[in-house]
């Protein structure tokens, strides 16, 4: 690097990342400090990089995590045998499940459907998908009674079980653990009020 | 390489769906920055980030270890995130009132906010670069598989982006 040209700009970006060596690091901080276009070039791309790293994460909203959920399809290929169907034809068959699953939880969560609602998407997708074989999730659980009830709503309740390292989902008012016990539930729950969401354990 | 998702990755691969799903609950809000910041929309970037995750679900046999599992499912948001943008403008849609959670409001917040108008008025590569080496962390090794270029490039990109962004903000550059 010599003072009196300006320094490469990947120079530069690593002297603001502190990628440099010493000497070079010394080398050009000589320059910069005669040089008001580099100084004035650093400033910038330093404020630039606060500004970003100063944005914070920004959170998938509970319903639409659980859409996800929703719209996966239950796939029992084996993952070695049978060619996967190529990109444009799983396109095909997916839109038509994800527009169905969409509405199934738009309705549940604007109180439309009362019942469960992955059976609901589970049956019209599997109507919609010959290709894939869908199964039932939620199969059961309509049986199983609730070991607690909390204040919902649901999804937030389930994330919070997640976060907790609990199997759970929400479907619909109910919240479904899976591999945990009702002790472990109610620890995680405990303080929570009464509410309406159940939750339901699923052997 | 040591890929912290390995482990789920392959019970995913063999069909464990429990599995994917956290996978998701771990990659859904970096998806979800990174849609936003791209798409400046949340309603498209969730979808977009919908759409990624059903097409890694039935995809995931073509996922080779050895790669991160992470910069596979950023090439694919990515992919969700371009093909989302091709779909503009959508037909208006009845808006569905959602009950107000807190965490929307501040993604709103975000997204009224200076830096993303500034993100927004930026060339989308330098966009994309300096979203994913500043706000997500990505290696420039990372970036450059995900976009294409070489390291240099990437750098020169963040680098710039990063100088048009203060700009535009209209940062104040002398230190006092
Ligand atoms: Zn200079």
């Amino acid at each position: 690097m010599v003072t009196g040209t300006h320094p490469e700009e990947v120079d530069l970006f690593d002297y603001v990342e502190g990628e440099l060596s010493a000497d070079r690091r010394t080398e050009l901080e000589f320059h910069l400090a005669s040089c008001a276009t580099c100084a004035k070039q650093v400033a910038l791309v330093q404020a630039g990089k606060d500004a970003l790293r100063e944005s914070q994460l920004l959170h998938l909203p509970p319903a639409r995590r659980e859409a996800i959920s929703t719209s996966l399809p239950t796939q029992r290929r084996a993952p070695d045998r049978s060619p996967a169907l190529s990109p444009r034809r799983l396109l095909a068959i997916l839109t038509p499940v994800a527009a169905v699953a969409a509405v199934v939880v738009v309705l549940v969560s604007s109180g439309v459907l009362e019942t469960n609602g992955n059976d609901q998407a589970g049956s019209a997708a599997a109507g919609a998908t010959s290709q894939l074989q869908m199964e039932d999730q939620a199969g059961g659980a309509e049986a199983a009674p609730p070991v607690m009830k909390v204040a919902g709503p649901a999804t937030t309740v389930a994330d919070e079980l997640r976060r907790k390292g609990i199997r759970a989902r929400a479907v619909g008012n109910k919240v479904e653990v899976r591999d945990a016990t009702q002790a472990e539930v109610e620890r995680a729950l405990g303080y929570r009020r009464t509410g309406r969401v159940e939750i339901v354990l699923i052997p | 390489m040591d890929d912290p998702d390995g482990p789920l990755v392959r019970r995913a691969q063999k069909g464990d769906r429990w599995a994917f799903e956290q996978l998701v609950d771990r990659h859904q809000h970096r998806l979800f920055t990174l849609a936003t910041r791209l798409l400046g929309s949340p309603d498209e970037a969730a979808d977009a980030v919908q759409e990624a995750f059903i097409r890694a679900w039935l995809g995931l046999s073509s996922f080779r270890h050895g790669a991160r599992f992470s910069t596979w499912l950023y090439r694919i948001c990515l992919n969700a995130v371009h093909d989302q943008r091709t779909k503009r403008p959508t037909a208006p849609l009845e808006e569905v009132a959602e009950p107000v959670d807190p965490r929307d409001q501040f993604v709103a917040h975000e997204l009224s906010g200076a830096l993303q108008q500034a993100l927004a008025a930026l060339e989308e590569d330098y966009r994309g670069a300096v979203v994913l080496y500043d706000v997500l962390g990505c290696s420039y090794a990372e970036i450059a598989e995900l976009t294409g270029v070489a390291e240099g490039t990437v750098k020169s990109r963040i680098f710039r982006g990063r100088k048009r962004l203060a700009e535009l903000l209209g940062t104040r550059t002398e230190r006092e």
